[in-house]
């Protein structure tokens, strides 16, 4: 790792860090992106893990999204790396790349912003930890630094939490909408949406009035009619804002409603 | 560099530059199995091999991330050599075998990377189940096989491993009198797909083959009013580059039809004016793809952009630019006098071969109307009338190989490696461009890894071939998936008005329908496939007043052509839901509304003297249909009168039918040939016109010629679409493959059963008369018998008669009709307006299925693409005409994961007069159904017609009143508007 930061602050924008490859690779494939040389960190020992350590998980930045999907920590998450794309994809995209990437629409970043995961970045001059809420920027942006690296990502333990998307067509495909839900500890709910903003976004006014409401069907009611007025999505040729709109709320209810139930879902999230 | 690997049990270096990602590396390496079907994007899983032993796309991974590590590829599979033995190269291992007997291996080109997903799984699971198996290959895309019997490949593979007798479930089989015909066998050409042998071709292409890119206009429609390409020519490695100022001006169609072809010649090699995004600005050829990639960014091209003509409402109104603005000539038929004099030079000229009634002026690509009985006196005798129109957008084939096309010189003749439908075609409408005689060129049909008609069409072909023809060099034109989106073939879009009159008991008494198209660009089958969704919907209803009228304007969008269906899916979807509409308003059960209308066996089709392919028809006789049996069978399987209710409170399950039907190829238009000869040891070689896509059509006139010559099906080896090696054969489209083709091998075989029979009467000393055919290969007579090895050789002895060659041609006057019913059971969310197909099951009768597990394989790829393309498919453009989606990331192909809960394709048997052994056709048929039984059943669910496909949550939920403001275009919110009703 100090080898490949040591490597970078040398190359500058002439080096780019490559871990699974799924979405940089893509990028010069088609000619987004052009790279004089790439620092690949996947033959990097010691990054590859997913490892409960008493109350929390710590994820290490080249973890898959398979091994993501097999650890039952966080409902959410492992749903959300599920429906990333195929066994051929999730064998190889990291949590790294999907963090870094910054996509609106990045599953596993949708669940990881409920579950307050916190964000170890390390570079030249040291660590420094981001709250993942202050993480994403804007469309591929964040606040890593040119000369950063993902070290560790780590979520607390919560009560329950859910993950549903819907796409174009019933199986693998980019959402329309997504959102994750978390039950804490202490009873406090979390709301985090994909797809309906410049970034993944938590619901704050909805989380707020849940936490004086409680789970009872009205308050799940006017929590999914202010998710409605706190996104803001944008219309492209995958949907409509205002479609997208509608169905954040009907997610965020039946999500919510999954919550109030305390059932968790068993097969991959559907919408 | 160089990346040390363990490929497939063996040390190997690959040679890699820095940046190439593992993909080709291992093509380098000769591994050919790993294919590149979406452009580097990980998006198809056509590449997927096993690194480490899990499934990993290698188009996202650079070779130098593999340093070390173990690869697998579909080559290392196969079992275990036997002891002593170095290897045992053409055994296959179980799962193999498995997916080569269970009609899963259609065109091959996605057949490797299924099989390696699913030894993946097995490695890790011996006994998955349904879930598990969906799962695994939930990111490899397949167009052509429906994945339905992948499930019971690898469940037999999986209780083969762990029991070798296993047997798995029997499919059905038919025709009890037959040997081979009817019964499950292996696809002749699934072995060497299985194994991920040579087969395609890029897989023929040599070492020092140049390559060939296309500068593609970025404008919908503009002039080329200046380019300058010296700096392209002047780079190192750039070996021509071609544009309108240095190719031939002969016009052409790309319509691989047979001559005189009704679609219109509209276009050049290059023209000067540029009509869609992608439209052919330049080419350049060079030594390697990346320098072709850089000179064509030195091009320099100065346009004068036009205003686009996106819609068919754009294209008829007043004064829209004019598309087709070149003066016009005509072979036949034309008028007396021709006014050219307001045609613009820049736009070239269009040469008709017959009228067509267009009318370029106002963008009427080609129209024609007619009709039975009298509609005004239909309407008038009508308790009900309704009319309503329907419309569906732009749905691509995406066969996972793009076009491509290889040449070359052989001495002093061209050959084209074409991955087409129509090597006659091809080799006919090149030679014209290159203005040389037929017997300068050579087009050999390789594999083709997917086609659905958009290979029909000479897409790359001329191009190509006359980059080699005047430069001498080995050309490789390849398309990327996006230039495959915006420049390949894709289905008509269509609006479609249907007028239904009916007495209240039902009967139907008056039918109009006015079928207009969007044909794009350029005029290919912009007759026949409107008129085609008229012919293939209207004969399914007994009525004897109806109208028709087709029509295709020319516009700016990505071109159109020959899709799987050609039209009729259009059709079908206007009609059978108007005709479910219709119920409606009559109170009836739209089973009974069906029942009491449509065709059956020995009705006169008499509507079909008018649709005849811009020349006069025939009307035809029913001989069979299996729609009483496909009927009853789905009512009963459905449960159809039972109203399903869901638990989920927001879910609301319906039901819907649809009925279908297609042709059998074109009877007086199309023709086929075969030729067998026997070989020395009395085994055979069949030389076939045919052009086989994937679908089994080797394997049917291979079966055929066994069936008759009582001989094995390995003792004959096919040769097929090569026009030098093979007799003529109009190619494979228009469901004509066993039909004609089947016919051509049949009556060949017939013919050589014949000349067996007269040269045995020599070994046998017997009359001809006491002779039979007994299998395996013998001649039986009253005192002795002769196997075929000892014919062979009498006749080829010194004082023999010679080698036995038999030539057949076919042709038909007469038609046979593939009918079918198909019934589904949808869920829809009225929340998120999303549609789940639960149950799909379709019934179809093909006549005697030839290959049964491929005719089901068949109606499973059919049914799901129209799925797709019914629920979300579609092409979606800018103002300015550019297709926003052209990749596999944003246009979305049904995957495993969207294959309907429960589906079945079930055949009907129907005993039929012509087909070889009464076997119609099944290639195009199952596309049909999709749409209208769909939208029938959201209907019956949630109560709102969908008139415009893709029927997407969106829309439903429009439909449905849960979405306030009508964003979206105006067409869009018209039409939801509409659907509401």
């Amino acid at each position: 790792m100090t080898e490949a930061l040591e490597l970078k602050s040398r190359l500058k924008d002439k080096g780019v860090f490559l871990a699974g490859g799924t979405d940089l690779v893509v990028g010069v494939a088609k000619g987004r992106l052009s790279v004089e040389h790439w620092i690949d960190l996947s033959g990097v020992p010691g990054l590859s893990y997913v490892r409960e350590e008493g109350e929390e998980l710590a994820i290490g930045p080249l973890a898959t999204h398979a091994m993501l999907e097999r650890s039952a920590f966080a409902p959410a998450l492992a749903q959300a790396a599920r429906t990333v794309g195929g066994p051929a994809i999730r064998n190889r995209g990291t949590i790294a790349g999907n963090l870094g990437t910054a996509s609106p629409a990045g599953d596993v970043s949708v669940a990881l912003l409920a579950l307050d995961a916190r964000i170890a970045l390390v570079g030249s001059h040291g660590s420094r930890s981001v709250p993942i809420r202050d993480f994403f920027v804007g469309p591929g942006k964040t606040r890593i630094a040119h000369d950063e690296l993902i070290q560790e990502v780590r979520i607390r333990r919560s009560a329950d939490s859910a993950f549903l998307k819907l796409g174009k067509r019933q199986s693998v495909a980019i959402a329309l909408v997504s959102a994750a839900v978390v039950r804490q500890r202490d009873g406090r709910v979390a709301i985090a949406l994909g797809s309906v903003g410049p970034t993944p976004l938590r619901a704050a006014r909805a989380e707020a009035h849940l936490a004086l409401a409680g789970l009872a069907p009205e308050a799940i009611g006017e929590a999914a009619s202010l998710v409605r007025a706190e996104v803001t999505p944008i219309d492209d040729h995958r949907a409509s804002a205002e479609y997208r709109r509608a169905v954040s709320g009907v997610l965020v209810r039946r999500l919510l409603e999954q919550l109030a139930a305390s059932s968790k879902p068993e097969s991959p999230a559907r919408a | 560099m160089t990346v040390r690997v363990r490929l497939d049990g063996r040390l190997k270096d690959l040679d890699a530059a820095p940046g190439d990602n593992l993909r080709e590396a291992l093509v380098g390496a000769g591994i050919l199995s790993a294919r590149n079907g979406c452009s580097g994007e990980g998006s198809c899983g056509a590449c997927a091999v096993l690194v480490e032993g899990r499934q990993v796309n290698t188009c996202l991974l650079l070779a130098g991330q593999v340093e070390g590590q173990e690869i697998r590829t579909v080559q290392s599979l196969a079992t275990e050599a036997p002891a002593g033995a170095l290897r045992a190269p053409r055994q296959l291992s179980v799962l193999q075998a498995a997916f080569v007997e269970s009609g899963i291996v259609q065109c091959g080109y996605c057949t490797p990377s299924m099989l390696t997903a699913a030894q993946e799984l097995l490695e890790r699971n011996p006994d998955p189940d349904r879930e598990q198996i969906e799962d695994a290959l939930s990111g490899t895309y397949c167009r052509c096989t429906g994945y339905e019997q992948v499930f019971g490949a690898i469940q037999t593979a999986a209780r083969r491993l762990a029991d070798p007798s296993y047997a798995p479930p029997v499919i059905p089989e038919f025709r009890d009198d037959l040997r081979v015909v009817g019964k499950r066998a292996a696809k002749v050409d699934a072995p060497n797909f299985a194994r991920g042998g040579r087969a395609f071709v890029e897989d023929r292409v040599s070492e020092r083959t140049c390559h060939l890119k296309m500068l593609g206009s970025p404008h919908a429609h503009a002039y080329i009013k200046r380019i300058d390409t010296a700096a392209a020519e002047r780079l190192l490695g750039v070996v021509a580059v071609l544009t309108h100022l240095n190719t031939p001006k002969i016009v052409y169609g790309s319509a691989g039809q047979g001559f005189p072809e009704p679609s219109p010649y509209d276009r050049r090699m290059f023209g000067q004016k540029l009509r869609h995004v992608g439209d052919r600005v330049a080419a350049v050829v060079a030594e390697t793809a990346e320098i072709a990639s850089q000179a064509l960014a030195l091009i320099d091209v100065e346009y004068e952009v036009l205003a686009p003509v996106l819609t068919l409402d754009d294209a008829r109104a007043p004064g829209a630019p004019i598309v087709h603005n070149g003066a016009l000539a005509f072979v036949t038929g034309g008028p007396a006098e021709l006014d050219n004099s307001a045609a613009d030079p820049r736009d070239g000229e269009i040469l008709y071969q017959f009228p067509i009634h267009a009318d370029p002026r106002r963008n009427l690509a080609a129209s024609v109307s007619g009709g039975i009985g009298d509609v005004a006196r239909g309407f008038a005798e009508a308790d009900v009338i309704l009319e309503r129109e329907y419309s569906g957008g732009s749905v691509q084939s995406a066969p996972l190989e793009p076009h491509i096309v290889y040449t070359k010189m052989e001495g002093d003749r061209l050959v084209i490696h074409a991955s087409t439908q129509v090597p006659w075609h091809v080799r006919r409408i090149v030679a014209r461009i290159l203005d040389v005689p037929e017997t300068r060129i050579r087009v050999t049909k390789e594999r083709t890894g997917g086609a659905f008609g958009a290979k029909q069409d000479v897409v790359l072909e001329d191009v190509a071939a006359y980059a080699t023809w005047i430069t001498g060099r080995d050309v490789l034109f390849r398309y990327t998936r996006e230039e495959e989106f915006i420049a390949s073939r894709t289905r008509h879009p269509m609006t479609i008005r249907v007028k239904l009159g009916a007495r209240r008991d039902g009967a139907l008494v008056a039918i109009e329908m006015d079928a207009v198209a969007n044909t794009g660009p350029y005029g290919a089958h912009c007759l026949t496939v409107p008129m085609n969704a008229c012919s293939k919907s209207l004969p399914l209803f007994l009525c004897d007043n109806v109208h028709f009228t087709a029509s295709a304007y020319y516009s700016n969008i990505a071109p159109n052509g020959a899709y799987q269906g050609y039209g009729a899916p259009q059709g079908a979807f206007a009609l059978q839901l108007a005709v479910c509409e219709m119920a409606a308003e009559l109170g009836m059960d739209p089973m009974d509304l069906l029942e009491k209308n449509r065709v059956r066996e020995g009705a006169m089709l008499e509507i079909l003297k008018c649709l005849g392919e811009g020349r006069e028809g025939i009307p035809q006789l029913v001989y069979s249909c299996g729609l009483d049996q496909a009927l009853d069978q789905g009512r009963r399987l459905l449960d159809w009168n039972h109203r399903q209710e869901c638990d989920e409170a927001d879910v609301r399950i319906g039901k819907g039918v649809a009925l279908v039907q297609q042709g059998s190829g074109l009877p007086g238009l199309d023709s086929a040939n075969a030729t067998l000869t026997m070989n020395g040891d009395g085994t055979f070689m069949l030389l076939s016109g045919g052009a086989d896509l994937g679908t089994g059509l080797d394997t049917l006139t291979t079966k055929l010629a066994a069936e008759v010559l009582c001989a094995r099906i390995e003792d004959i080896a096919i040769t097929s679409g090569d026009t030098d090696v093979t007799p003529f054969d109009t190619g494979a489209y228009a469901s004509s493959g066993t039909f004609f083709s089947g016919g051509a091998a049949l009556n060949a075989a017939r013919e050589m059963k014949r000349k067996i029979l007269d040269a045995a009467t020599e070994v046998l000393g017997e009359p001809a008369e006491n002779l039979e055919l007994v299998f395996p290969s013998t001649v039986r007579g009253k005192t002795g018998s002769a196997t075929y090895d000892a014919i062979a050789r009498n006749t080829q002895s010194g004082t023999g008669r010679g080698q036995l060659v038999a030539t057949a041609h076919f042709i038909a006057d007469k038609g046979s009709f593939p009918y079918g019913a198909h019934f589904c059971q949808v869920a829809v969310n009225t929340r998120t307006g999303a549609v789940q197909v639960q149950k799909y099951y379709a019934l179809q009768d093909c006549g005697t299925p030839i290959n049964p597990e491929l005719a089901l394989g068949q109606v499973y790829g059919g049914v799901l693409k129209t799925i797709g393309h019914a629920l979300y498919e579609e092409m979606v453009y800018d103002d300015a005409g550019r297709c926003l989606n052209p990749n596999f990331t944003d246009y979305k192909i049904p995957g495993i994961g969207d294959l309907p809960d429960d589906f079945r394709a079930i055949l009907i048997e129907t005993d039929d007069p012509f087909g070889p052994f009464g076997g119609k056709s099944i290639s195009e048929i199952a596309t049909n159904g999709a749409a209208p039984a769909i939208a029938a059943a959201i209907h019956d669910a949630v109560g709102v017609w969908m008139r415009d496909w893709p029927f997407t949550p969106e829309k439903i939920l429009r439909a449905l009143g849960k979405l306030e403001s009508t964003s979206g275009s105006a067409t869009r919110s018209e039409l939801a508007a509409q659907a509401i009703q």
